[in-house]
């Protein structure tokens, strides 16, 4: 009997992989199932009856006080919904092995993209910049104390800024700008005469939404190659525009002569350019331009003054 | 042990908040005589050169030349101490014979700490192998970009391909560049490794050669030919240096 219900069992777990309930129509499986059925309960009967015989023939023992027939009978009646509970209990549980399946598919991804997304948020801070502005105030203690107190709480904003809007999805331009601010306003204590910064910002363009600290690498990147690689320093240059329902957003720095190119697009800039490829598809893209002692960056996105 | 003469110190570094930081730290030390402060590498090469000073706190990350390339330039170089934001040059600050590497933003104690090992490093005679140390520091797969040339106290920085041709001359190495020649104590081996073996060719025992400026080659007796640059110049080209140019054309 054990014998008996195994294969019962298997083969309605092997049917209901086979044919899985999320890609074969129910017609179909309902025929499948009624053929199934019917294969299994004369399997089914044929071994019943193999063993029956063979037991009387051989052995002089009766399995059954009943006839063979009548036996046989009961055993091809009882087959059928035994097969069909077994393929019904087997597809659900199939079912719900799936649906944890795809629950943990759908966990893992987020985590995925989130592990991505904080990678990336990482990157895009310098940590040289903390160090730097450390001992830009460790300097500034004894010699003035005042701007040493502006430094720290403008140091103290940046971060928290930065934080805050890196959580979120997309932020506005302003906001954007404030953070930038922050962040200048650090290095002009730094880097003192030799930073410039140049700032044409049409009003427009304020309230289009970006996402976060999306510009911030690129004025790293402007500040070092611009800036901290030349004597004299340089001016960084900001501008904004919309153009055909489009934000176009351009940063540029002078670059000394003396030092080495720049091998193509750092790691900043790559981020920033994939950030924009992934959210925008084609409608987001960095662009990048050298040419008489100026280096440019170029980014655009769809304008898009709500979220 | 309280020397008579005072130890001089020059303190190189762009930002001018962070040469306050060390000149408040060296303030009350009174056997220390600040003699000079640069805000960049030309100006340190320079200073180093003219005022000879005992000890040097040398940034690493500076506009035009860097830290290593200050220490590269100079005949006799100081002690030094790096300071600098940047963890990831510790070794080669070490392979280049530093006294001491400080990571901004540093204490008093940590400085401090620095500065004594210095004076006693100084106090000891000890002769400084920085400079041979230097150029043997450079990573032997990278590429120059650049070669720098110092000139009295002056650098000169001569972007690779300006470079014409380069000349072997005893001890020294003669750079060809827009018309002009300068003088470097390198070998011409030592160029040949750091150099694109795409664009430059040891075409002789003496030369190596920036296949931009190669006009034509000229055969004028058995197995001995002339590379006439587009200049009109003409150099000898050995054997193996026809095989090398061959080879690349």
């Amino acid at each position: 009997m054990m014998l008996f219900y195994g294969e019962v069992n298997l083969s309605a777990w092997y049917l209901c992989r086979a044919f899985p309930l999320e890609r074969t129509s129910i017609w179909k499986i309902l025929l499948i199932a009624t053929v199934a059925v019917v294969i299994v309960s004369s399997v089914w009967t044929l071994l019943g009856w193999g063993l029956m015989y063979s037991m009387e023939q051989i052995f002089a023992v009766k399995l059954s006080p009943l006839p063979i027939n009548q036996t046989l009978l009961i055993v091809y009646v009882t087959g059928k919904p035994l097969f069909i509970g077994s393929l019904a209990i087997s597809y659900l549980i199939s079912a719900f092995e799936r649906t944890k399946e795809s629950e943990h598919a759908a966990y893992e991804a987020r985590l995925l993209a989130q592990n991505a997304e904080l990678k990336a948020l990482r990157m895009q801070i310098d940590p040289h910049f903390l160090f730097n502005s450390l001992n830009s105030i460790s300097a500034l203690i004894t010699t003035n104390a005042e701007l040493a107190r502006t430094m720290t709480t403008t140091l103290a904003d940046f971060f928290r800024k930065s934080l805050s809007y890196g959580a979120k999805e997309t932020i506005s331009l302003k906001e954007e700008l404030s953070l930038l601010h922050h962040y200048l306003d650090i290095e002009k204590i730094r880097f003192g005469k030799r930073l410039h910064v140049d700032e044409t910002i049409d009003p427009e363009t304020l309230a289009d939404h970006i996402p976060p600290l999306l510009l911030q690498p690129l004025v790293e990147n402007a500040i070092k190659h611009g800036i901290s690689n030349s004597i004299d320093g340089g001016t960084i240059s900001l501008l904004t525009q919309k153009k055909n329902d489009r934000l176009f957003i351009t940063i540029e720095n002078s670059i000394d002569a003396d030092m080495p190119k720049r091998q193509g697009a750092g790691m900043g800039m790559e981020i920033v350019r994939k950030r924009l490829q992934t959210i925008y598809n084609n409608d987001g893209d960095l662009k990048m331009n050298s040419s008489n002692g100026t280096f440019q960056v170029i980014i655009f996105l769809p304008s898009t003054s709500r979220k | 042990m309280k020397s008579t003469k005072k130890t001089t110190v020059i303190i190189v570094d762009d930002e001018e908040l962070a040469r306050s930081l060390v000149r408040e730290y060296l303030s009350v030390h009174s056997n220390i005589e600040i003699v000079a402060e640069c805000s960049n590498g030309f100006e340190a090469v320079k200073a180093v050169t003219e005022v000879q000073p005992d000890l040097m706190f040398l940034d690493i990350q500076m506009p035009k030349l860097s830290g290593f390339e200050v220490i590269e330039l100079l005949e006799v170089p100081p002690a030094v101490i790096f300071v600098t934001a940047f963890d990831q040059y510790a070794l080669k600050a070490f392979d280049v014979h530093a006294v001491d590497y400080l990571l901004k933003p540093y204490g008093k104690e940590r400085f401090n700490e620095a500065l004594e090992q210095a004076l006693q490093r100084l106090s000891k005679q000890i002769p400084n192998k920085a400079k041979e140390a230097a150029a043997d520091a450079k990573p032997v797969d990278q590429q120059w970009e650049r070669v720098l040339i110092k000139e009295g106290s002056k650098v000169l920085v001569i972007p690779v391909e300006k470079i014409d041709y380069i000349e072997a001359q005893d001890d020294y190495v003669s750079f060809r560049s827009e018309s002009k020649s300068h003088l470097k104590m390198q070998r011409l081996a030592e160029l040949e490794t750091g150099l694109d073996p795409r664009r430059f060719v040891r075409i002789h025992r003496s030369y190596i050669l920036n296949i931009e400026r190669l006009s034509k080659i000229e055969l004028y007796a058995k197995d001995s030919r002339t590379a006439v640059l587009k200049d009109g110049t003409q150099l000898p080209v050995s054997r193996t240096g026809y095989d090398k140019l061959k080879e690349l054309l």
